[in-house]
């Protein structure tokens, strides 16, 4: 079952400028072990690299290909808008995975994948052969949104929704910001990753208003009339940040339709709504990897089986994360975390025999409303013959105690810990 | 294998080693497979090295008060609703198989 390395493929990939000894190294392809390649070192990538290469004990050769030399979760990245949690403790290097798993972390940029070869190719002309693969590159943004947006727009305008320089000029922004200023955020439409996301980030900057801005407002132009945690937020917003915060869904404003750089302003279907600093949070789809490599159907994002996460659409090639339609998951890290360990099991199974388990799904999100007080909603979901279908469900109520809500942060700042030490070892 | 076969397997085990009967190698092995592959389920949450900030270890216990606070959690008896969705996933022969696992780490 396993696909043999041709001598003509061996030439090429050790041939690759950049690639030769360290990252093929000869003894697994002499050894002729089966190849896993992932694509994208965040939470889902990076955790079915170390599942796979730690559960099949050296039997398969895992080489992750990620396009930097570090990766700074979006998950907390809110926290680090807040002021209480700094840049180097939410970005995490991929030593370990190396060191510590045999994994082979490649740096570069995938840039297309030959399904017939079974090759991947890299931006700098290498060519990465695998007998399985694993696409997680997360998400991209549909840049043609809005009138007047494109990717140059975002140094002035930013996203912040890929974790990294985004996230630290925003921080840069609100701390240039006068205090009296305003802060416009403009959420996107679902589906997009992690949909408690814009209004933790509105309580995040809340927060340091209230410490360092009071004076200051905050502006929200919705392109949904309802979001996730919604009453939880709101009530938090009323009893922490009294007055500061405006919400305004789309029923009211019709939407972003227009983004003026010069004027610094959101043009909605009636007004103009100006902001000292804006963050405009796009429409999304699959990564683009995904795209080239013919994974997304015509919605932008890839459909998957739902036993295994393989892609309904190219043989061999496994979607999970962002990218995936995991219908009912919702696009966050503990989910791309949690199929990643389901998706690991099925690929050691087809590339090794290995023991095949039922699938396993589930996700639970924490956000933060102050540093000392978090809500939470969690989810158990099974594969069904048509989707990922949730079965159970939990979420944090309003008027909770505040020592309730404490043990509640308390519980987001252990989960980071332990969510990332899964993914990155 | 099928996950049937698994399941049944694990019970017949679980059987036997209440009975303080057997424990052969490789069924043991089995066990401690099963429970590895369900820990992924705890992982994103309880670390390994047994670090309790924010959320308390659960590696070294003892095989049959892990089960007893499983079974706790699923019954509703242990006041926790994160908790009690995840246990509500579980067969007992599964926190049996997860109560191993986490003891040996
Ligand atoms: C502000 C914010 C807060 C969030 N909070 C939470 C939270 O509290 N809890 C939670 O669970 N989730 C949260 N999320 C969501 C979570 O961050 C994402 O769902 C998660 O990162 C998805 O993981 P992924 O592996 O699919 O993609 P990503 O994290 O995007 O990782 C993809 C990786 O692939 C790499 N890559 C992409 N394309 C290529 C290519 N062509 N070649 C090589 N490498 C490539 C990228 O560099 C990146 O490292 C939050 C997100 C945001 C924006
Ligand atoms: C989403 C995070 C999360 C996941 C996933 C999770 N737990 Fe927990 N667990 C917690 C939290 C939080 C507590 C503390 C709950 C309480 O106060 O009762 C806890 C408590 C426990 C306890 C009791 C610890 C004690 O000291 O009393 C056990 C045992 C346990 N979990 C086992 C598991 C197992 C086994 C799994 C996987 C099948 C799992 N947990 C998955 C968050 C999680």
């Amino acid at each position: 079952m396993n696909r043999k390395f041709t001598r003509r493929e061996f030439g090429i990939m050790a041939g690759a400028a950049g690639v030769a000894a360290s990252s093929l190294g000869a003894p697994a392809i002499a050894q002729g072990k089966p190849r896993l390649v992932v694509i994208g070192g965040g939470p889902g990538g990076a955790t079915i690299a170390r599942y796979v290469a730690k559960d099949s004990k050296g039997a398969i050769d895992v080489t992750l290909i990620e396009a930097n030399a570090v990766h700074t979760t979006c998950f907390f990245s809110n926290l680090y808008l807040g002021g209480f949690r700094t840049f180097d403790s939410i970005t995490h290097g991929y030593n370990k995975l190396a060191s510590d798993y045999g994994i082979t972390v490649m740096k570069g940029f995938a840039i297309g994948v030959d399904a017939a070869k079974r090759t991947v190719s890299l931006a700098g002309g290498e060519k990465v052969s695998y007998d399985k693969l694993v696409v997680a590159p997360g998400i991209d943004f549909m840049f043609d949104a809005y009138e007047g947006y494109s990717e140059a727009v975002t140094s002035t305008i930013t996203h912040a929704w890929k974790a990294g320089p985004q996230t630290q000029v925003l921080k840069r922004q609100l701390e240039a910001m006068d205090d009296g200023g305003v802060f416009v955020i403009a959420p996107p439409p679902n589906p997009f990753r992690c949909p408690p996301g814009p209004y933790e980030r509105i309580s995040m900057v809340a927060h340091y208003f209230k410490q360092h801005k009071p004076k200051s407002k905050i502006i929200c132009v919705d392109a949904k009339d309802k979001f996730s945690k919604q009453g939880l937020f709101q009530e938090g917003w009323d009893t922490h940040y009294d007055g500061m915060v405006e919400w305004l869904p789309l029923k009211i404003t019709g939407g972003v339709k227009a983004v003026d750089v010069k004027g610094m302003a959101l043009h909605t279907g009636g007004d103009t709504i100006k902001g000292d600093v804006i963050n405009v949070i796009p429409p999304q789809k699959a990564g683009n990897i995904a795209l080239a490599a013919g994974l997304a159907n015509e919605s932008g994002w890839c459909p998957i089986d739902p036993f295994t996460m393989a892609s309904t659409r190219v043989a061999h090639v496994y979607v999970i994360g962002d990218s995936s339609i995991a219908a009912q998951m919702p696009k966050s890290g503990f989910s791309a975390n949690s199929q990643a360990k389901s998706c690991a099991m099925a690929i050691r199974h087809a590339l090794t025999g290995s023991k095949a388990f039922d699938p396993r799904y589930g996700n639970t999100c924490w956000s933060l409303i102050s540093p000392d007080n978090a809500v939470k909603v969690g989810a158990s979901y099974k594969a069904t013959a048509e989707k990922i279908a949730k079965t159970d469900g939990f979420i944090s109520k309003t008027g909770e105690d505040e020592a309730l809500r404490a043990t509640t942060a308390g519980e987001a700042f252990g989960w980071y810990d332990g969510i990332t030490a899964d993914i990155f070892g | 294998m099928s996950s049937r076969r698994i399941r049944t397997v694990t019970v017949i085990l679980a059987g036997l080693c209440a009975a303080g009967l057997l424990s052969p190698p490789a069924m043991a092995d089995e066990l401690y497979d099963l429970g590895e592959y369900l820990s992924g389920d705890c992982t994103a949450c309880h670390q390994l090295q047994g670090e309790s900030k924010g959320i308390p270890s659960i590696t070294g216990w003892h095989v049959e008060s892990f089960v007893t606070v499983m079974q706790a959690y699923r019954q509703g008896e242990r006041n926790d609703t994160l908790m009690q969705m995840v246990a509500k996933r579980f067969s007992d022969e599964d926190f049996q198989a997860l109560a191993v696992f986490f003891s040996k780490q």
